[in-house]
């Protein structure tokens, strides 16, 4: 355990504990609503598409979180938009995306052929590989993510539990579900440097399910995803660091041992 | 000025028509049942009043003014057809639901304040309850889920309350007890109440004025002109014009036979 206690003191530990609690929170706030929505998966096609933004950025050589942003969030909306142009649910969206990101991904990665490794961690997440700049930007749009939550949360809240009585509030539904895609494209792409694009879904998906075994309040349960969220984060970086296991992936065995728990205290 | 006008409605689900050229006038205080068969464009004629679908051609006014340019949405309170699909496991309070209602006619970020929270509790002392304020609302019966969705309907106090088949899941007694509750806030609230039903004796019963609706009008006007009018009678068979106008009447009789 002191040796777990002595990693703290090293700035790239320091760096992945507060960059990954800071993206857990906006994943664990934004989740709620995906998951009440039944947008789930989502984050996994969103994910999957980032695969493709990855490639390309690692192909010409950019940073890809500049690259991934835009062009995962133009996907979200893009998610959101083909369902009511052609006939199908959004489910269905959701596959075609990922499918096609998954696709080019592979096909850049193959003209590519040098960074394949480069890919591999983006794959399986490398959160204690965060760098300075890295890091700040991603404080910055976590932030500017929890700030647009709780300034939306009333609409957000009305359209997710139903979208015709919030119209007849006055509320527009398409405008919350266009931005609860773009900050869900923006945490994904945020996510995959702490779980990789497998997990990242996870990170979504986990603490607010786990939350919802929990409590009975709308806020309740979106305090305690975040809560829950933020303490995986913690709680699996130390494991990794202790057993010398993937951060990402002993993550996501965080999140479903807490799940697990909270299955039982309901029983 | 009226608070519902339709003229020469007309609404269309892809080629077939739902609503067929459509004039109804819905006044202050008045207390509508809107009845007809499955399909008879019940649902759609409220949901273009209140903007949720478009017409095809044709004129609607809610207060005077288009649905898409009308602001003012805590003048009206509504009950919808079919709960939130997530209902059962959705993490709401009964409070929190029913502050939804104050959410209308508020700009954004639309936060709620001490007065907000005060129109919530008055709304649930009103509608008989109070002591569920803090359950989750998937927990709730038929009936008390029914009470609570009615007070976040009713918790501005709304000059036009739409419920859209409020009973459909609720067993016999809890039905009365709701329209008994709904007669009773009409009689003190004056505000006008437009209810989509297929029970036509229970809406008989509490309603004032009768729309029966079968695409087109095929009456519209008070229960009195409705159960003394001769072509009723032979549109409906006295059997069913006897079963709506002997409520109405309160087992008095006064209908045409």
């Amino acid at each position: 355990m002191r040796e777990v206690m002595e990693f703290l003191q090293f700035a790239f530990v320091q760096r992945a504990l507060l960059s990954g609690v800071f993206i857990a929170v906006g994943c664990g706030l934004l989740g709620v609503f995906l998951v009440l929505r039944r947008h789930s998966m989502m984050g996994d096609g969103l994910a999957h598409f980032a695969f493709a933004t990855v490639g390309l950025a690692l192909l010409m050589g950019w940073a890809p979180l500049y690259v991934s942003i835009p062009l995962v969030a133009l996907a979200s909306l893009l998610i959101l938009h083909l369902p009511t142009r052609a006939t199908m649910y959004g489910d269905a969206a959701i596959g075609m995306v990922s499918a096609v990101g998954v696709a080019i991904g592979v096909l850049l990665s193959s003209l590519g052929g040098g960074f394949s490794v480069d890919l591999f961690s983006f794959l399986f997440g490398d959160i204690l590989a965060v760098g300075r700049m890295e890091a700040r930007l991603a404080l910055g749009l976590v932030v500017g993510v929890v700030v647009a939550i709780l300034l939306a949360y009333h609409e957000l809240f009305a359209v997710t539990f139903d979208d015709t009585s919030a119209r007849v509030s006055g509320i527009r539904p398409e405008r919350s579900s266009r931005l609860l895609a773009v900050l869900t494209a923006l945490m994904v792409v945020l996510g995959i440097r702490v779980v990789g694009m497998l997990l990242v879904s996870s990170l979504l998906i986990f603490p607010a399910v786990t939350a919802l075994q929990l409590c009975r309040s709308f806020k309740a349960v979106l305090v305690t995803s975040a809560m829950l969220a933020a303490l995986s984060v913690v709680t699996g970086i130390f494991i990794a660091l202790w057993l010398n296991t993937p951060a990402g992936a002993t993550i996501v065995l965080v999140n479903a041992a807490f799940f697990s728990a909270s299955l039982l205290r309901r029983t | 000025m009226n608070v519902i006008e339709t003229t020469d409605l007309s609404v269309a689900y892809g080629m077939g028509m739902a609503l067929d050229r459509v004039s109804w006038r819905a006044g202050p205080g008045e207390f509508w049942a809107i009845v007809g068969p499955n399909g008879s464009g019940k649902t759609t004629l409220v949901k273009t009043a209140m903007g949720l679908l478009q017409p095809r051609s044709g004129f609607v006014t809610l207060f005077g003014v288009e649905p898409r340019r009308f602001g003012a949405w805590q003048r009206v309170g509504y009950l919808p057809q079919f709960a939130s699909p997530a209902f059962p496991k959705f993490p709401a309070t009964v409070r929190e639901v029913v502050a939804l209602g104050r959410l209308a006619g508020k700009r954004f970020p639309r936060w709620l304040g001490a007065a907000d929270d005060e129109a919530v509790k008055s709304a649930l002392e009103r509608l008989g309850v109070a002591g569920l304020t803090d359950r989750r609302i998937g927990e709730l019966s038929g009936g008390q889920r029914q009470r609570v969705l009615l007070a976040r309907a009713l918790v501005n106090r709304p000059d036009l309350l739409i419920l859209d088949e409020p009973t459909l899941a609720l067993d016999p007694d809890s039905r009365e007890s709701f329209y008994a509750l709904l007669a009773e806030m009409h009689r003190q609230g004056g505000s006008t109440i437009v209810l989509i039903t297929h029970d036509s004796a229970t809406a008989g019963k509490h309603a004032s004025h009768l729309l029966y609706l079968d695409r087109s009008v095929l009456f519209s006007g008070t229960f009195q002109d409705f159960c003394h009018s001769p072509e009723m009678n032979r549109q409906f068979g006295s059997v069913a014009q006897h079963t709506i106008c002997h409520q109405h009447d309160g087992g008095g009789g006064s209908c045409a036979k």
